[in-house]
């Protein structure tokens, strides 16, 4: 069995579920043989992407096939980050959901909470969260305008 | 330090009165400036060893500024500058870039300037004592040492910091943080530091997935530890080859978002660096050049990650030339 850590694509569910660490050791050739005409993508197992990972994800994610749309679903905040560091991470795919980190600044809890990017985009915010433990309103533990800005960005694309 | 003398600027009056004390407390000369006129007034003067200077506008946006201290660093090449500010790090890198004698940056935020902050930097640079991860944190706190030996164990590198975080209480996303700057210190000890006899880059041009077992004089030290209020990542070197140019360079190109972020020749991917400056609040570079570097990482955890990313970052390169700072 794989730690947490090793990289892994597996198909489930119907979706294309990938989990780990995207570093040197992840073979991510599997982006330039996908075949469509829809790819759901959950990453919601990608605990971190190091350097030589984000050049390799960018080399490959250019390879995915004309015809292909990938959907990205339940992207945590780690990769979100990326998508708002670095150009061209998600290709031409759209982004359908992703997860907001919330912090309660009562009894400090913290949790992330999956949001659909179409609910958002309604709303034109992030929902607000209530605390699991305590009741009180949670704080988004995060610039709240990198979240909005994938709204923006992949507007085009939905 | 006792004998030395230290200028220090800041409009703020509250910043003023902690400096006073921060750095009259450790025996240096301090003189105040109060206003743009008298702060041109005692550089002019020369005679200090070290400015200490708000550099937020309107003084920041003032291009004769800009231009009175670059003048001020040829003529009075002794006299060290550290600046603090307030501004976002995408303003303040490319400035760090245009001027090489500038290689401390004080970052504030919502809260007045540490005096621990002060006068670590002071004394850094007056006593020519640059290293160690210690000085980062409080007295009593023992960092842990790894030895950075062969690129296959990496990851049991990241894990043995990443399971002191998860000791620690760090949540989820500080934990990612952490993992991050290890997985790219210990990429860098082993792949980019190492030189040849000839001061060449040894592995660089090497692909990471390759293997690498380090000789025992190339070995790099990892060390980590944490006193409450920050976690701190080091990485140490036995080779001197970083310089501000290359640090700052490639912190700058990466800033900028767009298809040059990236590098795309043999070797490593060149986002590195911005990789760790992006998960930290104090970035910490001494430069022994060829004989030994110091890259420090360490992360506020006093901080939502709300502001921890947005609070400007400490950025600081002391450079160890001829027994000087």
């Amino acid at each position: 069995m794989p730690d947490r850590d090793t990289f892994t694509m597996e198909q489930r569910d119907r979706q294309t579920r990938l989990s780990g660490v995207i570093d040197e050791h992840a073979d991510l050739t599997f982006l330039g043989r996908l075949s469509g005409p829809q790819v759901t993508m959950n990453l919601r197992g990608i605990r971190r992407i190091n350097s030589y990972g984000v050049r390799a994800w960018l080399e490959q994610i250019r390879k995915v096939p004309a015809g292909v749309a990938i959907e990205f679903v339940e992207v945590p905040p780690q990769i979100v980050d990326q998508i708002n560091m670095v150009h061209g991470f998600i290709g031409g795919g759209r982004i359908s959901s992703f997860y907001v980190p919330y912090t309660c600044e009562k009894c400090e809890a913290y949790e992330e909470r999956l949001v659909q990017t179409d609910q958002c985009r309604k709303q034109e915010d992030l929902p607000k969260a209530q605390c699991a433990a305590c009741g009180a309103i949670m704080e988004v533990d995060d610039v709240e305008e990198q979240y909005l800005q994938i709204l923006r960005d992949t507007e085009g694309n939905a | 330090m006792n004998g030395r003398r230290v200028l220090f600027y800041d409009p703020d009056p509250r910043v003023v009165r902690i400096a006073e004390r921060a750095l009259t407390a450790t025996g240096s000369d301090v003189t105040l400036a109060t206003s743009e006129q008298s702060l041109r007034a005692q550089i002019e003067q020369n005679g200090y060893d070290l400015l200490m200077v708000n550099f937020d506008p309107p003084l920041a946006d003032k291009l004769e500024w800009r231009e009175f201290l670059d003048k001020a660093g040829e003529r009075f090449p002794k006299t060290k500058l550290v600046l603090h500010v307030t501004s976002r790090t995408e303003d303040y890198l490319p400035l760090l870039a245009e001027r090489r004698f500038l290689r401390n940056l004080i970052a504030k935020n919502d809260a007045p300037l540490e005096a621990e902050e002060l006068i670590r930097t002071s004394e850094k640079i007056l006593r020519s004592d640059i290293f160690g991860l210690e000085k980062y944190l409080l007295w009593g706190v023992e960092p842990y040492r790894v030895h950075v030996v062969d690129s296959r164990e990496k990851p049991r590198y990241v894990q043995q910091v990443s399971d002191y975080a998860a000791r620690l209480g760090c949540n989820p996303r500080t934990i990612e943080l952490v993992e991050t700057i290890v997985d790219e210190v210990v990429t860098n000890a082993i792949f980019n530091a190492p030189r040849d006899p000839d001061g060449k880059p040894k592995y660089a041009h090497l692909n990471r997935r390759e293997p690498v077992t380090l000789a025992t004089t190339e070995q790099a030290e990892l060390l980590f530890a944490c006193d409450g209020g920050y976690i701190g990542v080091a990485q140490v070197d036995p080779f001197g080859a970083l310089t501000q140019d290359t640090v700052v360079g490639y912190l700058n190109r990466c800033l900028v978002k767009g298809p040059r972020q990236v590098e795309e020749k043999l070797g490593g991917a060149g986002i590195g660096l911005f990789r760790v400056f992006q998960s930290l609040s104090k970035f910490v570079i001494n430069i022994e050049p060829n004989h030994r570097t110091e890259v420090i990482a360490l992360i506020d955890l006093r901080l939502t990650m709300k502001k921890f990313k947005q609070f400007p970052k400490s950025f600081h390169i002391f450079v160890q030339e001829d027994g000087r700072a």
